[in-house]
C-alpha cells in the first residue's frame, strides 16, 4: 500500500518525502480563483494550498527527482464558470507534467483525458462511493482511482468493496489518518452558504473556523506550552466548534395519535464534539494492506509540517512492521498503540478507534 | 415517505414519493412498493420511487426490487441518488423516467448560492459565472436520459430555471424543508442519545416514529433531525419565493 501525503508548501516537499510518502497531492488556488473569491479544491483555506503553478513547477521537480508522483486536487463541484476555471487549471497542469488530478466532479474527465491519456484520474471522496455498481460507473467513465471514505464504511464493506475493485481492475484508496467527521462529505452541506442564513452571526463563525485550526497547530506545540495556551483556548471553547461538532441541545418528539409531541431533552456536548474529533483509523492499515488497497491517504493539508511528517513516519512504520509479519490481527492494538506513542510522543487515548469500535459495529 | 401512511389525505397531490435518499434502509420492500402503487390507483396519483445512496448490500436490495416492479409492471419514476444506480440501470433499458436526484445535483451551487444577502457571486456581480450548473453536467445528464432535476434550496432554483428550460429539463424542489447533511452514523437508532453505525440490522427504522429538533445559540432557526438527516425550514411561503418549479415535493413531516 502507497502512502499518499498532502503538501502545501514546496519547502516540506523534500521532508514529507524523506519522510517516507510514495504519492504527493496538492491544491492550487491561482490568482484568477481568489479574484472570483472561490476555491479551485474542497480546501477552502489559503495556507492549505499554493497559490501559483510556479509554485507547483518547482515541487514537481523536487518530486520528479525521487520518482514520486505529484497529484493536483480539484476536487470540488463547480458552476458554470469556476468549471471553465478548472478546465484552465487542468491545461496548465498537464502542460507542466501533473501525475495525474483529484476530481469530484466526474465532467471533468473528459478534459483531462483529451490533454493526456495518460494523466490518472482519481475520483475524490466528495463523490462518494459505496457500492460495486457506482465502481463500475466510475471505471467506464475513465477513473483509474477511487478514494473510499472509510470512516463512513465499516471493514466488512470495505473488504467487499476491494474484492469487486479487483474484477474489475479499478484501484481503491482510504483515508487512513485526519479524516474524522461523521457527516458523508460529499453530501454535506453544513460548509456551504446553504447554512449562513440559519447563523446569526457568520464572522463569528468563521473566527470560530480559524480558531479550530490554532488550537489543532497548539495541539501540536511542547506539552507545557499546549497545556498553557490549552487552557485559555478551551475558555473559548463555545467558539471552537464547527456546524457539524457544536454541542446542539436536542428535543426528542414522538409520533402520537395526534402527531409529534415533546418526548424529552438530551445535550449532546460532550457527544458532539467527542465524536468529531477523535475518529482514528491508523490500526485498521492492518486490514487495509490485507484487502489489496492501492493507497492510504494521509488528510490535512494546511497542518504544519511537522504534524504531516509524524503522520507519515507512524504510517512507514506500522506498514514496515506489517511487512516484518510482526503484526498480527491479535496484536495490532498493542502495535498501534506503542508506535502512537513512539512517533507521537503522547499516549493513544483515542476512545473511537475505527478499528475497535465502528468496523465492529459498537455503539457510542 | 418512509412508509406507507395508514389513512393519508391524497386530495391535491399528483405523485406519491415512496422510499427515501437519505438511508438505504427505507428502500421500500416489494409488498410496500405493491400497497404504494395500489394507494395510487385508488387515488388517480402516480408513484414515484425515491432511491438513497447505496452500500454493495443495498444496490443487491434494489435489483431486486427493480426486478419486482417490472415483472409486476408498476409504473414508476425513479429518484437517482447514486451513480451507482446508473449502472444498474443499463439492466432495465427505458423501464423508468429517470430524475437526477437533490444528491447529486445540491453541491454543484451550494457554495456559491445565498439569498437575501451579499456573497461572492453578488459582489462579484458576474450571476452566470456563480449561478449556473456547468454545461457539461446537463449534457451528461441529458445523455443518461435523466428528464429532471431535484432541487434542494429555493435560491438553486430561482437563479437556473433558464438554463434548465434551454436545456428541456424539468426542475423539481423539495418544500420546505432542505436538507443540510448526512451521515451513515445515526443517532435516531437510539433515541437520539448515542450514534450506531448503520452497518448491520441493529436498526428498526425508529425514524418513522422519533425525530428531534436540534437548537443552538448560533442559529436563528431550529433544525430538525429526522434519522441520519438534518434538515432546516424554510420560512417563506411558496408565494413570496415565487418558485416558478414544474414539480413542488412536500416533505413536511409534522402535517
Amino acid at each position: 500500500m502507497k502512502i499518499t501525503a498532502p503538501f502545501d508548501t514546496v519547502a516540506e516537499v523534500e521532508e514529507l518525502i524523506q519522510a517516507g510518502a510514495d504519492e504527493l497531492y496538492c491544491g492550487v488556488n491561482t490568482a484568477l480563483w481568489r479574484e472570483k473569491g472561490i476555491f479551485s479544491n474542497a480546501r477552502h483555506m489559503f495556507y492549505g494550498n499554493l497559490s501559483s503553478f510556479e509554485e507547483l513547477e518547482s515541487a514537481l521537480s523536487l518530486a520528479q527527482k525521487r520518482r514520486v508522483p505529484v497529484f493536483l486536487c480539484l476536487n470540488d463541484y463547480f458552476s458554470e464558470g469556476a468549471f471553465q476555471l478548472a478546465v484552465k487549471d487542468v491545461t496548465r497542469a498537464t502542460a507542466i507534467g501533473v501525475d495525474g488530478f483529484i476530481i469530484a466532479d466526474i465532467n471533468l474527465i473528459p478534459h483531462i483525458k483529451k490533454l493526456n491519456n495518460l494523466s490518472r484520474i482519481i475520483l475524490s471522496s466528495l463523490t462518494p462511493c459505496f457500492n460495486y455498481s457506482a465502481l463500475k460507473f466510475y471505471k467506464k467513465l475513465g477513473i483509474d482511482r477511487v478514494v473510499l471514505s472509510s470512516v463512513q464504511l465499516s471493514l466488512r464493506e470495505i473488504e467487499r468493496l476491494a474484492s469487486e475493485a479487483r474484477d474489475i481492475q479499478i484501484e481503491l484508496e482510504v483515508f487512513v489518518n485526519n479524516a474524522n467527521c461523521k457527516n458523508i462529505n460529499g453530501y454535506c452541506l453544513f460548509h456551504s452558504l446553504d447554512y449562513k442564513p440559519f447563523l446569526k452571526s457568520f464572522y463569528k463563525y468563521r473566527y470560530a473556523c480559524i480558531l479550530a485550526c490554532l488550537k489543532r497547530a497548539v495541539s501540536l506545540a511542547p506539552g507545557w506550552l499546549r497545556h498553557r495556551i490549552g487552557r485559555i483556548l478551551w475558555s473559548f471553547r463555545r467558539l471552537f466548534e464547527l456546524p457539524c461538532r457544536r454541542a446542539y441541545s436536542i428535543e426528542v418528539l414522538r409520533k402520537g395519535p395526534a402527531g409529534y409531541i415533546k418526548d424529552k431533552k438530551i445535550k449532546t456536548a460532550a457527544l458532539e464534539r467527542h465524536f468529531s474529533s477523535h475518529i482514528c483509523i491508523l490500526c485498521s492499515v492492518y486490514f487495509f494492506i490485507k484487502y489489496g488497497i492501492a493507497a492510504g491517504k494521509i488528510c490535512g493539508r494546511g497542518s504544519v509540517t511537522i504534524k504531516k511528517v509524524r503522520d507519515i513516519r507512524f504510517m512507514r512504520l506500522f506498514m514496515d512492521l506489517i511487512k516484518d509479519g510482526l503484526v498480527t490481527e491479535a496484536n495490532l492494538s498493542g502495535y498501534g498503540r506503542r508506535n502512537h506513542d513512539f512517533i507521537y510522543g503522547i499516549n493513544c487515548r483515542n476512545k473511537l478507534c475505527y478499528h475497535l469500535s465502528i468496523s465492529k459495529n459498537a455503539e457510542f | 415517505m418512509r412508509a406507507e401512511p395508514v389513512n393519508p389525505d391524497l386530495s391535491g397531490f399528483d405523485y406519491i414519493y415512496a422510499g427515501d435518499e437519505f438511508c438505504e434502509r427505507c428502500l421500500p420492500d416489494d409488498k410496500t412498493i405493491s400497497g404504494f402503487a395500489r394507494r395510487c390507483a385508488e387515488n388517480g396519483t402516480r408513484l414515484t420511487l425515491v432511491t438513497s445512496y447505496f452500500t454493495g448490500e443495498g444496490i443487491d436490495r434494489l435489483k431486486i426490487l427493480l426486478d419486482y416492479v417490472i415483472l409486476n409492471s408498476i409504473v414508476c419514476e425513479l429518484v437517482i441518488n447514486d451513480w451507482g444506480v446508473f449502472e444498474l440501470l443499463e439492466s432495465y433499458p427505458a423501464s423508468f423516467r429517470v430524475i437526477a436526484g437533490r444528491l447529486l445535483t445540491s453541491r454543484y451551487l451550494s457554495k456559491f448560492h445565498y439569498q437575501g444577502s451579499k456573497n461572492a457571486g453578488e459582489q462579484a456581480g458576474s450571476g452566470d459565472f456563480y449561478y449556473s450548473f456547468p454545461q457539461d453536467f446537463l449534457v451528461f445528464l441529458k445523455s443518461m436520459d435523466v428528464s429532471a432535476l431535484e432541487f434542494n434550496n429555493p435560491s438553486h432554483l430561482l437563479k437556473t430555471r433558464g438554463q434548465l428550460t434551454e436545456n428541456n429539463l424539468k426542475a423539481h424542489i423539495y418544500f420546505p424543508y432542505y436538507y443540510l447533511n448526512t451521515s451513515r452514523y445515526c443517532s435516531c437508532a437510539r433515541g437520539y442519545g448515542a450514534y450506531l453505525h448503520n452497518v448491520d440490522d441493529a436498526c428498526n427504522k425508529e425514524c418513522n416514529s422519533l425525530a428531534s429538533v436540534r437548537k443552538d445559540a448560533y442559529l436563528n432557526t431550529d433544525m430538525l433531525s429526522i434519522g441520519n438527516t438534518h434538515f432546516v425550514k424554510e420560512k417563506k411561503s411558496i408565494e413570496d419565493l415565487g418558485l416558478d418549479a414544474d414539480r413542488i415535493i412536500y416533505n413536511d413531516p409534522f402535517c
